[in-house]
């Protein structure tokens, strides 16, 4: 199972202040801290079974955030790539 | 999200206590009705004193009466049994939709490790409803007696009249219909302006007829909001903030404007709860869809998509544990958003207990 949730943001202040509160999220969601990327582009989690894990891929360009998560790791991360893959294509 | 989708689902009918709310996942694009069972006339007493109800609700409404409904009494042993035998007859994709919902709710701490969401809704319905009205049948059943002392069972009453007589001039299945496909807020506007609107013109006929206690709570309404835990925050959605939008769209416009709802309801949950941006017809920035099934592997395939509106991302940072002020401020600034759910052959096939 793979829940992908798209938001886009009003302002870049709203963009920013809700990136700034959704490691907070995930400490509430008992994920501990996400490992960032060089970019600090991408987000990834671990939940706190194995199978449970999840990715968020921030581009502030278009004030959005892609959200995935889901039970099954691998697929979590194949999915996260195809979108990394797709917002590169579209910068 | 949607709840009101997700209990529609489970039990395809308008109830007054705990109701379709707003919010939840998407809802798949068809389930397996099961008629409600057969009931029982109402005694020529009680008939007449509920079409003195109904004559009252129709005149404050603006509204005809719907003459063209099943009116009839089922005991709520039957209604428990038909909800019970609903849940059990429920087709093999609105499955594996609601074991998906299931996850994706524990994930994000809407339920609790263990709940399940179909247990969840039946431990409340069947106990505390008092009626109901089946737009698919046409039917208003009541449960027990609605003219009790504790005048909850008349509220009710006045409630589902109201929601034939919406039907009759608006065809309900007809606008639930225009919700499938759609990744929208849409099937949650509808039902926000549905329930909405019954729970004001309700107020307002209680207000009238018994005053006192119920003209204090119509007094309150412009400031009701859902409470409890997420999920009764989903529940309660239509009976709060959305009555509390009618309202206002009522106090402005009239009946009139109330019924132009029914065609051209908010199109998102950040206007029903910032009533300004709906007078202004702030829409939702559209996030670009992107379906990602076919990238995670085959045998993956999306089993529904819908809006994420404004009250989704509350009740999101809420169940992690954000607190009310700083989660109402963060969701404020939502532009846009949707939400998808991506499900394996494994999981279609074998559910959650062998996956």
């Amino acid at each position: 199972m793979v829940t992908h949730i798209a938001l886009v943001w009003d302002t870049r202040s709203d963009y920013a202040d809700f990136r700034s509160a959704y490691s907070q999220v995930l400490m509430g969601l008992e994920y501990g801290a996400p490992s960032l990327s060089e970019s600090g582009r991408r987000w990834d989690w671990k939940g706190r079974s194995d199978r449970d894990s999840g990715a968020a891929l921030w581009d502030e360009s278009h004030l959005r955030v892609d959200i995935l998560f889901g039970t099954d790791p691998k697929a979590v991360q194949t999915g996260t790539k195809a979108l990394a893959d797709y917002a590169a294509r579209q910068r | 999200m949607e709840l009101s989708r997700i209990l529609a689902s489970v039990t395809v009918i308008a109830l007054v206590t705990l109701a379709s709310g707003c919010g939840g996942l998407p809802e798949p694009a068809q389930y397996d009705p099961l008629p409600i069972p057969t009931t029982q006339p109402l005694a020529p007493e009680v008939r007449s004193k509920m079409h003195a109800v109904r004559d009252d609700v129709a005149a404050i409404r603006g509204l005809p009466v719907n003459d063209k409904i099943v009116e009839g009494v089922m005991e709520r042993e039957a209604f428990r049994d038909h909800l019970s035998a609903r849940s059990q007859l429920t087709g093999f994709g609105q499955r594996a939709y609601e074991d998906a919902m299931t996850i994706s709710y524990q994930q994000m701490r809407i339920l609790g490790p263990g709940e399940d969401l179909a247990s969840s809704q039946l431990e409340h319905l069947g106990g505390g409803v008092a009626g109901f009205y089946d737009f698919s049948s046409r039917s208003l059943v009541v449960l027990e007696d609605v003219f009790s002392e504790s005048l909850e069972g008349e509220e009710t009453l006045a409630h589902e009249y109201v929601h034939s007589m919406q039907d009759a001039a608006h065809d309900l299945s007809k606008l639930h219909n225009r919700a499938s496909g759609l990744r929208t807020e849409y099937a949650s506007t509808l039902s926000c302006v549905i329930e909405g609107d019954a729970t004001l013109t309700t107020a307002i006929y209680m207000a009238q007829t018994h005053g006192g206690e119920w003209q204090a709570r119509l007094d309150s309404l412009l400031a009701s909001a859902s409470d409890g835990g997420p999920l009764e925050r989903y529940s309660g959605f239509n009976y709060g903030e959305c009555a509390a939008f009618v309202y206002r769209v009522w106090q402005r416009g009239g009946w009139d404007a109330v019924d132009a709802l029914f065609e051209k309801p908010p199109s998102t949950t950040e206007q029903v709860l910032h009533v300004d941006k709906f007078f202004a017809g702030e829409g939702m920035k559209l996030a670009r869809s992107i379906d990602v099934g076919d990238s995670i592997g085959s045998g993956w395939r999306n089993i529904a998509s819908g809006g994420f509106g404004e009250f989704d991302v509350y009740l999101y940072l809420r169940a992690a544990g954000t607190a009310d002020d700083v989660a109402r401020r963060l969701a404020e600034g939502w532009g846009g958003g949707e939400v998808s759910l991506y499900s394996s052959h494994r999981m279609l096939l074998g559910g959650l207990m062998t996956w």
